[in-house]
């Protein structure tokens, strides 16, 4: 329906918003005259305070709701003239409140749009263990599962899942990681980056969360009672915000810290390591005084050798505690440096429970842990820095 | 006791005979009940005014007193099985008719409005959203209506429509309670049947994401 073709010869915008005016009836209009630009191939977030009409910008280009007037034109033909059922069905659609079916499981809900379609189930295995993958949950594991028997940050990866099914060219997201914990809202974002530098995917993305908007959008539009108070790159924003309700939304404090690029160093603990040389019943030793799960094995000169910790002892013999060394070390573990950028770091994190951060001659000078990273981003969240 | 055995062996043709009858009058009344009140039901949800004088309706049709009701039928349709079954079916009406509205309507409109953001069209969110969700609400309504029906059909005999309740009241005019209970018994006993039955068929039939917990809000 969206072919490039026709699309050429309009515009290079995928979706626009020409005077629409859209009130539910009673006091007022939620937008009033409302123009927007989405260019095609971007991620343009929607950000603003809580009933600022977000979701209602959302619906009004799937035609859940219809504006009193004003035309909405996607890739040039105004969205008015389609059929609402096939215009949703090439529109990828997360809802704010997930909305997966109950009776479905994973697997039936994530197909859906493709059946609807018209394929058959047996064709869409692959693309379901695919897209599984992507969200990051094991498809032998999930796919036979219900909603129910998952928790909500799955569910809403699942949400995510879905709307991609049917490969559509532009995807609607209303607050799509809100229950996500800061790791996996870290690969999503990823993924999301990836899928619309790769795939070329026009992404319009609601979120209440500026970090996420300042780190994922090419465009942010910021909202106020269903007007568009400033509409920038992310860059644009932060250097020239139009006035101090925009200063206020982005944080007072961001503007000092801008140029931070936040690092391995930012999120460092002291290492707690043990010679290449120790028995089982010194490392249990260290773990427990420690209340530790890994520990760092180092050389004499201080380089990192691998890790130990309770995983790898699980498979020892006990009676031979104290005579034997350990042999059971993971060596093939990655260090990073003081200087690495966090996202590099939260990538190994995801893989591994632990690593040495290391100076330039591979001497150990600290480790990073998933606790830590995400206590200390935590804390630096609060503070209003730019975290990534 | 003894007695009772004899009763059972020397009535034993005329047992079965009336516990087919009365099956057969409780199984298409409860059958013609609910081919009238789940489309009703269904089409109630998106006709919210209609609705209520609906259930209105039927509700005063429920206050009736069932051998009322069942004498009521003698002008209209005379006697016999038709309106026997008419009376049962009007009976049935209710529980399955509110079960299937309430059900329905029971879904989440976030589930809704995730299917047609999604491109379903009405049909499709009926058929594959709306009424797995409410199957087991309205299946709870038919299994009522059943244990309804069941013993109510008992009355029919009142107007010559067969049944066990035939036995019933030959045994009260004979003074014989051996006689009532064989024809009292076999009510039960199909009542306990069609129970567990139905039972087993909703348990069949309830997709296994809901069974654990009622989660209609995704
Ligand atoms: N169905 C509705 N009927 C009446 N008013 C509505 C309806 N939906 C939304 N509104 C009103 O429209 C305004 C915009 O709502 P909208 O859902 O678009 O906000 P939002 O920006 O998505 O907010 P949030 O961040 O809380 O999700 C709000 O004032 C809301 O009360
Ligand atoms: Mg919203």
């Amino acid at each position: 329906m969206f072919q490039r073709k026709d699309a050429k010869t309009m515009s290079d915008a995928a979706l626009e918003f020409k005077q629409v005016s859209k009130s539910y009836g009673g006091g007022g209009f939620v937008l009033n005259q409302f123009d927007l630009t989405v260019p095609k191939g971007r991620i343009v977030t929607l950000i603003g305070p809580s009933g600022c009409g977000k979701t209602t910008i959302l619906k009004l280009i799937n035609r859940l709701i219809e504006p009193e007037s004003g035309s909405i034109l996607l890739e040039g033909t105004d969205i008015g003239s389609l059929d609402p059922v096939e215009l949703r069905r090439n529109i990828g659609y997360v809802i704010q409140q997930i909305g997966l079916f109950p009776h479905m499981t994973i697997e039936d809900n994530i197909s859906l749009v493709p059946r609807l379609k018209g394929e058959s189930k047996k064709a869409l295995v692959g693309k379901v263990e695919e897209l599984l993958r992507l969200i990051g949950l094991e498809p032998e594991q999930y796919r036979k599962r219900y909603p129910h028997e998952l928790s909500g940050g799955q569910q809403q990866r699942i949400g995510v899942a879905r709307a991609l099914a049917a490969n559509p060219s532009i995807i609607l997201m209303d607050e799509p990681f809100s229950a996500l914990d800061p790791i996996s809202r870290i690969q999503l974002q990823k993924e999301l980056i990836y899928l619309n530098k790769q795939v070329k995917k026009t992404i319009v993305f609601v979120t209440h969360d500026i970090d996420e908007a300042l780190k994922i959008a090419d465009h942010i539009i910021l909202l106020k009672d269903g007007a568009i108070v400033q509409a920038a790159s992310p860059e644009q924003l932060l250097q020239s915000p139009a006035n101090d309700f925009v200063r206020e939304f982005i944080g007072a404090d961001r503007f000092r810290a801008e140029e931070v690029q936040r690092t391995a160093h930012d999120v460092m603990e002291d290492a707690v390591s043990i010679g290449q040389q120790a028995s089982i019943a010194d490392v249990l030793e260290q773990l427990g005084r420690n209340q530790i799960s890994n520990l760092v094995v180092t050389s004499q000169e201080n380089s990192v050798v691998g890790i130990i910790g309770f995983e790898q002892l699980r498979y020892s013999n006990e009676s031979a505690a104290h005579s034997t060394r350990v042999k059971q070390i993971t060596k093939d573990v990655p260090t990073v440096q003081k200087h690495t950028p966090l996202d590099k770091l939260s990538g190994l994190l995801a893989e591994h429970p632990i690593i040495p951060v290391v100076d330039e001659s591979h001497k150990l000078c600290g480790i990073v842990t998933q606790a830590g990273f995400i206590k200390k981003i935590g804390l630096s969240r609060e503070r209003g820095e730019v975290v990534l | 006791m003894s007695l009772f055995w004899e009763t059972i062996q020397s009535d034993w043709p005329k047992i079965v005979q009336k516990t087919l009858e009365h099956v057969e009058l409780s199984f298409i009344s409860i059958i013609l009940a609910c081919l009238i009140a789940i489309p009703t039901g269904i089409y109630m949800t998106t006709h919210k005014r209609l609705a209520n004088s609906v259930i209105t309706v039927v509700s005063v049709i429920q206050t009736i007193p069932s051998l009322a009701l069942f004498g009521f039928m003698i002008p209209l349709l005379g006697i016999g099985k038709t309106p026997a079954i008419v009376a049962l079916t009007l009976y049935a009406l209710l529980p399955i008719l509110q079960n299937t509205y309430s059900g329905i309507l029971s879904v989440s409109p976030n589930l809704i409005e995730a299917g047609t953001g999604m491109g379903m069209t009405r049909r499709q969110i009926l058929w594959m959203v709306q009424l797995p969700i409410a199957r087991s609400f309205i299946l709870a309504g038919i299994r009522l209506v059943t244990v309804q029906t069941i013993s109510l059909a008992t009355i029919a005999t009142y107007i010559a429509a067969g049944g066990l309740g035939d036995i019933i009241t030959r045994g009260m005019s004979a003074l014989n309670t051996n006689m009532i209970l064989t024809g009292a018994i076999p009510v039960s006993l199909l009542v306990i049947a069609a129970n567990i039955l139905l039972y087993g068929l909703n348990r069949l039939l309830t997709p296994k994401g809901l069974r654990q917990q009622k989660n209609t809000t995704g």
